[in-house]
């Protein structure tokens, strides 16, 4: 099979599947998903002329996709801010730490390895239904910045974030998870 | 007299690099979006070098980042069940299949 070839009527077949699970890990919504995938299709049939060959079908598509994706996100910066707001979630561990700044409650290590992490696929997978228990903000926050892998400045700009308030929201988010997974790796220790 | 002023020297260099648990993991977690200043990255290494629990912090943030990076690869197999709904599908097919006509 030719990879540099356009073939639309195979597209829903080969790349469905594949492009709403990359869809749906950063937009949560299945409803939003579906119609994010059907309206790269689409953008994809128009500008089929100009698929230069120079990569293969399934990487453009991905790239068409990700411009979508980011459009939602635009589309939704338009009526919910994404900048810090008073009410938005508190940082969970701020109970943590007395009146000093000392821990309370001491961290204990995980024992994983940080490089080794990902071979933990049973934690890789409670990550992700961690992921779905934060604010919807939070939650695009940190799909930008720890999946997508977007330069802090980069969400600033296109999000109308100051940089400050972003480090704040992501420190929160960080510290949201960090407790999630821990009632997961603390359950799993006392059942055995 | 020189010993006096050792002392204060001492004391005020610990001062200014000694920070809070609750600083530290604020740092830490900022030092992950963005370059930080020197001072800020002295300090992080001055209190991770006396405090094992931010150590534990720091690491846990790291395990953080390599899992939401894994989520991301092809070939996690994370989210795998979720699949397009066959009827999503078949409308879809049928789009592209009229507008290609
Ligand atoms: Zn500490």
């Amino acid at each position: 099979m030719d990879q540099n070839v356009i073939d639309s009527s195979q597209w829903v077949d080969r790349y469905g599947n594949m492009l709403y699970r990359f869809t749906l890990l950063r937009v949560k919504d299945d409803e939003q998903s579906e119609e994010i995938v059907q309206n790269t299709f689409l953008a994809a049939l128009q500008a089929k002329d100009k698929f230069a060959g120079l990569s293969t079908e399934k990487t453009w598509l991905f790239g068409i996709l990700k411009h979508k994706i980011m459009d939602h996100f635009r589309r939704i910066k338009k009526t919910k801010t994404f900048d810090l707001e008073p009410d938005d979630d508190r940082d969970p561990c701020q109970s943590e730490f007395d009146g000093k700044g000392h821990w309370q409650a001491l961290p204990i290590s995980w024992g994983i390895n940080p490089q080794k992490a990902t071979e933990n696929q049973e934690l890789a997978r409670f990550l992700a239904t961690c992921m779905d228990k934060l604010s919807d903000k939070y939650r695009r926050l940190f799909v930008l910045r720890e999946i997508e892998g977007m330069r802090s400045e980069e969400i600033c700009a296109e999000l109308d974030i100051t940089p400050s308030n972003l480090w704040v929201m992501l420190h929160r988010t960080r510290n949201q998870l960090k407790k999630c997974l821990e009632t997961h790796l603390f359950e799993k220790k006392t059942n055995g | 007299m020189a010993d006096s002023f050792r002392e204060k020297l001492r004391d005020s260099v610990l001062n200014f690099f000694a920070s809070t648990c609750k600083d530290t993991t604020q740092l830490v977690s900022e030092e992950m979006d963005h370059r930080i200043s020197i001072t800020k990255q002295w300090k992080i290494k001055f209190h991770l070098a006396i405090c094992e629990f931010c150590r534990h912090y720091k690491e846990q943030m790291e395990t953080l980042r390599n899992l939401a990076g894994y989520l991301n690869k092809e070939g996690s197999k994370i989210g795998n069940e979720n699949q397009l709904k066959s009827s999503a599908k078949e409308r879809m097919k049928k789009l592209l299949d009229d507008k290609e006509k």
